[in-house]
């Protein structure tokens, strides 16, 4: 099954795969399928949107102390078959951060390249925005705040309906601000979202090193000539660390490595 | 505990918190309705 998996991606292209993903998860005329969180960052007040944001399904249920067990325990098995691989080929706004840093290149914007000693960053905003300052404010503040609601929904919604736009106070202008400094950021940095933000990356981080696929280095083959590093769009040194927690599973190093060394299997 | 046998284990707890959530309905879309109305 797994393998089977394997050998589709490595034979598709990734990028359409991700606007498939981007269309299903807001195809609108597939309303009834709200009950399933979704596999990456999607809104789900999103006007068209038909699956449901997992981070905000986890803050919604956390403000009602209940444990939100059937999300905990469809991401646990999305995790345990294949690690972090929704965020590389499903998350609408991992496709939208690797466009716009793609702008980079064609506009020869000088990037910016952000130590990875803030990559626990992800952890602290699951453990306070997600959960703690949910439950102590019942409120859901990651939400409120997160720059993929304010794209997906607070945007179309702003602009379709008339009295929420004479309702839309400071909240909305920082969640704005948020936006448009988080689309600045993507411009400079490869998938600043993911690597610094994302709960739900967080979640799933730590399947990586137990799920069903997996990636492996040959290291008699591997030269270290870095070229895995250079196409990753979350900068990971891959043939040092294939079992990072940071991998979004593309498969990207597994297509660019000129001598084969990385391969990307089921487990046994 | 191996890996493998861990992994089992994840998949089992994993399975029984989705019964559970879906016999507490939480499944039901009701709440995300209301959450965002």
């Amino acid at each position: 099954m797994t393998q089977r998996l394997i050998d589709l991606l490595l034979r598709a292209s990734r990028r359409r795969v991700q606007a498939l993903s981007f269309l299903l998860m807001n195809s609108y005329f597939l309303q009834g399928l709200k009950f399933l969180p979704c596999p990456g960052m999607n809104c789900y007040a999103c006007p068209a949107a038909n699956l449901a944001c997992p981070i905000g399904t986890l803050q919604h249920f956390v403000i009602i102390r209940e444990i939100p067990a059937y999300t905990l325990g469809v991401l646990s098995l999305i995790g345990l078959a294949v690690g972090r691989l929704a965020c590389g080929w499903a998350c609408p706004f991992g496709w939208l951060q690797e466009l716009l840093y793609g702008l980079r290149h064609r506009f020869a914007v000088p990037g910016w390249r952000v130590s990875e000693r803030w990559r626990w960053l992800p952890y602290a905003f699951l453990v306070l925005l997600v959960v703690i300052v949910p439950l102590l404010t019942y409120e859901p503040w990651f939400s409120k705040l997160c720059p993929v609601g304010t794209l997906e929904a607070g945007i179309p919604w702003l602009l379709l309906d008339a009295e929420l736009r004479a309702q839309a106070g400071w909240l909305f202008l920082l969640k704005l601000g948020i936006l448009v400094g988080f689309l600045l950021w993507m411009v400079v940095t490869p998938r600043p979202f993911c690597r610094f933000v994302c709960p739900l990356g967080a979640i799933w981080s730590p399947f990586n090193r137990i799920s069903q696929l997996r990636l492996a280095v040959d290291q008699q083959r591997c030269t270290g000539c870095g070229a895995c590093q250079r196409v990753c769009p979350v900068d990971i040194a891959i043939h040092e660390n294939p079992e990072s927690m940071r991998c979004v599973r593309c498969l990207e190093c597994v297509r660019a490595c000129p001598e084969q060394a990385i391969s990307v299997a089921g487990r046994s | 505990m191996g890996r493998r046998q861990l992994q089992r284990t994840l998949v089992w707890l994993a399975v029984l918190a989705i019964v559970w959530g879906v016999l507490n309905g939480q499944a039901l879309t009701t709440w995300l309705n209301a959450t965002l109305l």
